[in-house]
């Protein structure tokens, strides 16, 4: 279990407490975007995908990025590993990685960070894997892109990061092209040649969505084991409130292209302070009674360029009172937590025990 | 020792190939108008003389006996007499063949040396103004009929210029580069539309690659642009370059006819045409076999070099 | 024979469909053949929600198409009440089948690109070509208000409707034949949490004011225990289980079933989240060469050689409750024995 060793709480707060100081200092995070807005297309016509997204992932942390689908978050780990089009993409804030501002990068730069110190896995082992190499070739390729190794070494440090995945007969399979393998050793592959350099930050996109539930369940294994014994940093991006709930320290929720919460995924759970959490939370099945009705959101998640000037999810929110209509700030609550909501202090939102 | 099955399951597989290939051509060539027998008797003769020349020749046989009898020499590797001149059609058809093949190897060559550096530069610079150049010279080149644009060429190159001879062709076994520079402008010529489906074709499959998710990983994991886009790139793309060259092959040896005309070039494309004309069919027969013999052996090798290319293809 | 134990106890009517020993076989050449539903034998019954619990692989969807008659079985028998469908001649299978609908995952892909919602919607009557355009063109109206697309809807084109509304139109276009059966193959495995949440209500909505009966295929245990009366798990063409819904998420008495609720991902804190999480070693096996014996026994931790040897029969537990498990009363430790007795 990936929760149980690195379970915050205390540790939560110090890590607000942190940001909230911003000091640079042997506490810095790994990782701390800080107000990082994207937009698509030329000058003029620029469409605003993302705004003032802030939030940190400390080293060994393991952060689950939530919401719905067209809330920015893969657009958010893409930029991340600076894979959006350079030309057509615009970014505001910074992204600090280890001190140094990533959004800074040229592509050259950028080539020695990715994969090297930031790994990423993607939703669809079989589409993200080259079809005509085999897997082990696409392992050994990537540790040569970054070390001054010969082929037989980049051979065997590859075989031993398959077999650190849990691949079984990891030297037979490096042989193996992705279509040989099932959905899952695919993305255990993935997984594989992500880490292969042991980078301190692994950011994973949907990486169970298209497994089968016992194999996700091996899946998510792996990651936990990368996470506690490795050490390694894991953003974890995720439609699924369960799975994040069992891998991730904290929870980030995104909506419509903006952080709305963020705090210790105990506390959120429990207590969230942003009605789009709790609406997630509450439509699960899982916390109504059989055959009840299930307390939905309604309405959908607008999209970009068509963001309300006021609160993003006023439309959609049973709370919303006319001060809603105006663009909301972030709060910074004492427990280190974050919220986007001009009524938090007075609301008193279901989590998953109510 | 799995590649010499597979070798062996393929030669099989286009035994009935090569079968329904001679029966096309016999239902084909008898299927032209005219007599044979009648144009070998001349202007003058009567019904008589025709007859006895058709006898004499086996034309009143049944259509099938003579097609029997033509199936079992081709196998002996005897393709009949030509009605014309009375030599064997295989000796006919050797001699003129090395000329017609310089000519359509060579336009193959030029077709990928220039096709494949040209999709490759539109794919990576696509949406730019040297991509929209590339494929608009691609879509003339397939617009434009070869044997006029082999005029234009004649016109300037050679007449005007004088770099290239206008017409005819040196046998490579007596001259290797007086050949080559006999093929050259033929084969420039013939490569014009090759170059322009190869870039076409190459063109879309590396956008397809290069926006592919697996080359979203590859980026992800820190490679250069020039390792995607040559090594992984390439390989990926090799498939449908291969299929592509396949195609223009066989595209450029049955365009061969046209321009061996206009530049009075003694291949067998041109003996088609001549022989066609004098209804020398057992000539037009014995060409058009051989002919389809090497596409279905060139087919034969894009299949084979596909299997080895392609770790999927190999299973099935 | 085995129908009769599948009915909830409360509700004794006459099943809807039965599926009586039910094999289907795809051949795969070479005198090869994938075994995608195996001897599956079930019964719906009249108003009820009849869930289906598999993994990819397990032949849930093959069995769910057999139901509509989109998949002739290769031995065994499906019934529509009394009536065996694939015994039908065309014109009548045509009219039958129309009580007998399936919806997919993939909205987009049942919907026409090039039609608006409403030709869409009043396809399937246009098909059968019964009432006047006028009459039918109501009742597609009517249908896209029921499922909450009013007004505006109609005219619109697919690109122009989020995942959930096409979804939306997909159940308006089955329900203008007014079936009596749908079968909702992984019908909300591609939609948001919240927007899943709305389907399922109105599933349920539509399940009161028209008596629908449900077929409910999914790879979600938890969205399956919510809805669903009675549920099934299948695993490599075979039903290894099949439980009143209530019981199943405490009562179950299969490995896999136990398997699959442990990895089921619940969002709850450290704190409160049960200890037990089996992770299910290894892979699916091929469905074309099944191990031998209990079909689970390769990743089951509880498998011993008796597993190997003899395929555990689907055997009664309880009333409604089946299990194919040698050790269906003993495996689970954590019940105490009077437990297992009830």
């Amino acid at each position: 279990m990936l929760s149980q060793a690195s379970k915050p709480g205390p540790e939560a707060a110090r890590l607000g407490a942190v940001r909230d100081r911003a000091v640079a200092g042997p506490a810095e995070p790994l990782l701390d975007i800080r107000g990082l807005g994207i937009s698509f297309g030329r000058a003029a016509s620029r469409t605003a995908v993302t705004r003032d997204i802030s939030f940190a992932v400390e080293k060994g942390q393991c952060v689950g990025l939530v919401g719905e689908s067209g809330c920015g978050k893969t657009v958010t780990g893409l930029a991340l590993m600076g894979l959006l089009p350079l030309s057509g993409s615009h970014f505001d804030g910074e992204v600090l990685f280890r001190g140094e501002n990533l959004l800074r990068l040229s592509e050259r730069q950028w080539r020695s960070k990715r994969g090297r110190h930031i790994g990423m896995i993607f939703q669809e082992p079989m589409s993200a894997l080259d079809p005509v190499f085999t897997i082990g070739e696409q392992i050994s390729e990537t540790l040569r892109a970054h070390f001054r190794i010969n082929r037989k070494e980049a051979r065997e440090r590859a075989i031993d990061a398959l077999a650190k995945v849990g691949i079984p007969d990891p030297s037979v399979r490096y042989e193996a092209y992705p279509h040989e393998l099932s959905g899952g050793m695919r993305q255990r592959a993935m997984i594989a040649m992500a880490i292969s350099c042991e980078p301190a930050l692994l950011i994973a996109d949907e990486p169970t969505t298209a497994l089968d539930v016992t194999v996700q369940a091996q899946i998510m294994d792996v990651l936990a084991d990368l996470n506690q014994r490795m050490g390694m940093a894991i953003l974890f991006i995720s439609h699924d409130l369960g799975l994040v709930s069992q891998a991730c320290d904290r929870l980030v929720t995104m909506y419509a292209g903006e952080v709305v919460e963020s705090g210790a995924i105990d506390d959120v759970l429990v207590e969230p302070r942003h009605p789009y959490t709790s609406g997630l939370l509450r439509s699960l099945p899982t916390f109504s009674p059989r055959k009840s009705r299930l307390p939905s959101i309604p309405g959908r998640v607008p999209k970009a360029g068509e963001f309300p000037h006021g609160c993003r999810f006023e439309s959609r929110c049973a709370h919303a009172r006319p001060r809603c209509r105006v663009p909301q700030p972030i709060h910074t609550l004492p427990t280190g937590a974050h919220v986007r909501c001009c009524r938090h202090e007075e609301l008193d939102l279901p989590g998953v025990t109510q | 020792m799995r590649m010499i099955r597979l070798i062996g399951w393929r030669l099989l597989q286009v035994v009935p190939v090569v079968l329904m290939a001679t029966v096309a051509i016999f239902a084909l060539v008898q299927m032209v108008p005219g007599d044979p027998a009648a144009v070998i008797a001349g202007e003058y003769a009567t019904a008589d003389n025709i007859a006895a020349i058709r006898q004499e020749l086996g034309l009143d046989r049944p259509v099938w006996l003579q097609y029997a009898t033509w199936l079992g020499g081709a196998f002996q590797g005897d393709l009949s007499d030509s009605l014309i001149t009375g030599l064997p059609v295989l000796d006919e058809v050797l001699r003129r063949l090395p000329n017609t093949l310089l000519l359509a190897v060579l336009a193959l060559l030029i077709s990928i040396v220039v096709g494949v550096p040209l999709g490759i530069l539109a794919a990576t610079k696509s949406e730019t103004a040297l991509d929209r150049a590339a494929t608009s010279i691609a879509s003339l080149g397939v617009a434009v009929p070869n044997f006029w644009l082999g005029m234009i060429f004649v016109a300037t190159l050679s007449l005007g210029l004088g770099w290239f001879p206008t017409t005819g062709a040196v046998p490579i076994t007596q001259d290797f580069w007086g050949a080559l520079h006999h093929a050259a402008l033929p084969a420039l010529t013939l490569a014009t539309a090759g170059i322009a489906e190869i870039t076409r074709q190459l063109r879309s499959a590396m956008i397809e690659v290069l926006s592919s998710q697996y080359a979203r990983t590859l980026r992800a994991k820190g490679l250069s642009r020039a390792s995607i886009l040559w090594k992984h790139g390439l390989r990926n793309v090799s498939l449908t370059l291969l299929t592509v060259i396949g195609l223009v092959f066989n595209h450029t040896l049955g365009a061969t006819v046209a321009t061996e005309a206009v530049f009075a070039i003694p291949g067998a494309g041109s003996m088609i045409v001549s022989s066609a004309v004098s209804k020398d069919f057992p000539m037009v027969q014995g060409i058009v076999f051989v002919l389809v013999l090497i596409v279905i052996t060139m087919n034969l090798i894009i299949d084979l070099l596909y299997v080895m290319l392609d770790p999927r293809a190999a299973k099935k | 024979m085995i129908i009769d134990a599948t009915l909830p106890p409360a509700a004794a009517t006459r099943p809807v469909v039965t599926v009586d020993d039910v094999t289907v076989r795809f051949p795969l050449g070479q005198k090869r053949f994938l075994t995608a539903v195996d001897a599956v034998s079930l019964a719906v019954t009249q108003g009820e929600t009849f869930g289906l619990i598999g993994e990819s692989g397990s032949g849930k969807s093959t069995l769910g198409r057999s139901i509509v008659c989109l998949e002739k079985p290769t031995t065994g028998r499906v019934l529509h009440g009394e009536i065996d469908p694939y015994g039908l001649k065309s014109k009548a299978l045509r009219l039958h089948r129309r009580q007998y609908q399936i919806i997919f995952q993939d909205p987009s892909a049942a919907l026409d690109p090039r039609m608006t919602i409403l030709k869409s919607v009043r396809e399937p009557l246009d098909v059968l070509a019964e009432k006047p355009r006028r009459e039918r063109d109501a009742i597609a109206m009517e249908m896209l208000e029921r499922v909450g697309l009013d007004g505006g809807f109609a005219d619109r084109y697919p690109h122009q409707l989020s995942g959930g509304q096409k979804q939306r139109a997909c159940i308006a276009r089955v329900l203008t034949l007014q079936p009596s059966l749908i079968v909702c193959d992984e019908a909300i495995a591609a939609l948001d949490v919240s927007i899943q949440a709305d389907i399922l209500n109105l599933l349920a909505d539509l399940q009161t004011e028209f008596g629908l009966t449900y077929f409910f295929i999914s790879h979600d245990i938890g969205v399956v225990e919510h809805i669903a009366d009675t549920v099934a798990v299948m695993y490599l063409g075979q039903i290894v289980e099949i439980a009143p819904a209530e019981v199943l998420a405490d009562g179950y008495r299969h490995p896999y079933t136990e398997a699959l609720l442990s990895a089921e991902p619940v969002a709850l804190p450290s704190h409160m989240r049960s200890d037990r999480r089996i992770v299910l070693e290894g892979e699916l096996p091929s469905p074309v060469k099944p191990p031998s014996g209990c079909r689970f026994r390769t990743r089951c931790r509880y498998a011993t050689e008796r597993c190997a040897a003899e395929a555990p029969p689907l055997r009664e537990l309880a009333p409604g409750h089946r299990a194919a498990c040698h050790y269906a009363e003993t495996f689970r430790r954590d019940l105490q024995p009077q437990e297992v007795e009830a």
